[in-house]
């Protein structure tokens, strides 16, 4: 993680040249370096992983998820157009990656033996607040899944990951236009499901 | 534009803060507009209230370890950049030949200065929500306002039609059709014209 920090203070984390830096790892990564891959994978797991949990709702899965999206981008590098920014590309594979596993049996075999990616969170408060909060997380993450999976998805990279809709228009392929229905639709059937769910 | 458009545009921050005043004042006169916007912003509060699950430790581990022993199967295939083995002597002929080559283009006549480029096509995506529709369409000034030449498709079921054209730089007229005989404005179009018949034409700008 120090490289990565480092690496990204001397790049000044500007936009162009993060980039600059980014596209070296790449370089570095094709003529089989793997502790420039390993910079790549430093710089972008986070939201990545945050993505497929949630889209998931699981850590377990989501953890492999994430690594089989990373050993994908990496056998698949010389695939990636340095035009495009990196993380829209990874970020591309990791949705076709949960898409994927969504409809495995892997998904089936594990959903009765679930650990809930909410009953994990980090710095919880006193108890009687940590109670309400999980009770709460425990309805979102309930009324998500009730939710078809365009509709998940929608919510998750709009309203959780908080990406713009041109982020989302380069990750998905879909218009933004589109975009913009399904999330109005989608916040509707989520508020019933909430409602549903309280 | 929809209500519920409107209402997303608020919640997504797009409205500046005129128009964001306006909609909240209309908003304590409509009490479904009121009911929409409450909701929308239900949602949104309650989903980035939710916490992000803290990332694994072995994240990072897992995942390089799994992209090596899957390269070890399938390397990680390089830029192709084509390599030549020749004799050195050949080398020599080939610099040689290099060398003329550069000299002649030096020479060369001087060519006519290059027409301007006519300004590149964009693609311009539409999409319109239209559940039970048999079929929808784009019509306008761009395909000659034909009904079957723009096609848009839902491809995953969920009422909402999309497709795309490439349009040269300019404003262009269009409308959809639904059905074939449905005419219908672009409810998330921002710029109209009259048609003179009744409808307005939604305008696209292609810079």
């Amino acid at each position: 993680m120090a490289a990565v920090a480092a690496a990204l203070d001397s790049a000044h984390t500007g936009g162009r040249e993060l980039g600059a830096v980014e596209r070296r790892w790449v370089r570095d990564a094709l003529d089989g370096d793997a502790a420039a891959f390993r910079l790549i994978v430093e710089a972008h797991h986070r939201p990545l992983f945050t993505l497929a949990a949630r889209l998931l709702g699981n850590v377990e899965d989501a953890r492999d998820v994430v690594q089989e999206s990373f050993a994908k981008a990496y056998v698949s590098l010389d695939r990636y157009d340095e035009r495009h920014r990196l993380t829209t590309w990874l970020h591309r594979i990791t949705l076709n990656t949960c898409r994927d596993f969504l409809k495995s049996a892997k998904r089936r075999e594990r959903a009765s033996g679930d650990d809930p990616i909410l009953e994990r969170v980090d710095e919880r408060p006193g108890p009687e607040e940590a109670l309400e909060r999980d009770r709460r997380a425990v309805q979102v993450r309930r009324a998500l899944d009730s939710l078809k999976p365009s509709y998940r998805e929608a919510l998750v990279l709009k309203d959780m990951q908080e990406l713009s809709y041109k982020e989302i228009r380069a990750i998905t392929g879909t218009p933004i236009t589109a975009l913009k229905i399904r999330v109005v639709r989608a916040r509707k059937r989520m508020k019933r499901a909430l409602e549903a769910g309280a | 534009m929809t209500r519920s458009e409107r209402v997303r545009r608020l919640v997504d921050g797009e409205l500046d803060a005129v128009e964001a005043a306006a909609l909240r004042a209309e908003a304590a006169r409509d009490p479904a507009l009121a009911a929409e916007l409450e909701a929308a912003l239900d949602v949104v509060d309650a989903l980035r209230a939710a916490p992000a699950p803290p990332v694994p430790d072995d994240l990072v581990d897992g995942a390089v370890l799994r992209a090596v022993q899957r390269a070890h199967a399938a390397p990680p295939r390089r830029r192709a950049l084509p390599r030549l083995h020749l004799h050195p002597a050949a080398w020599v002929g080939l610099g040689a030949a290099v060398a003329l080559a550069l000299a002649l283009w030096a020479r060369r006549p001087s060519a006519p200065p290059p027409e301007e480029a006519a300004p590149a096509p964009r693609r311009v995506e539409f999409a319109l929500p239209a559940e039970g529709a048999r079929t929808v369409a784009v019509a306008g000034d761009f395909n000659e306002w034909r009904t079957d030449a723009t096609v848009l498709r839902d491809d995953d079921g969920d009422g909402v039609f999309v497709g795309a054209a490439e349009l040269p730089p300019g404003s262009h007229a269009y409308m959809f059709v639904v059905d074939g005989e449905r005419w219908v404005s672009d409810p998330y179009a921002t710029n109209f014209r009259d048609d003179g018949f009744g409808h307005r034409n939604a305008i696209v700008r292609v810079d």
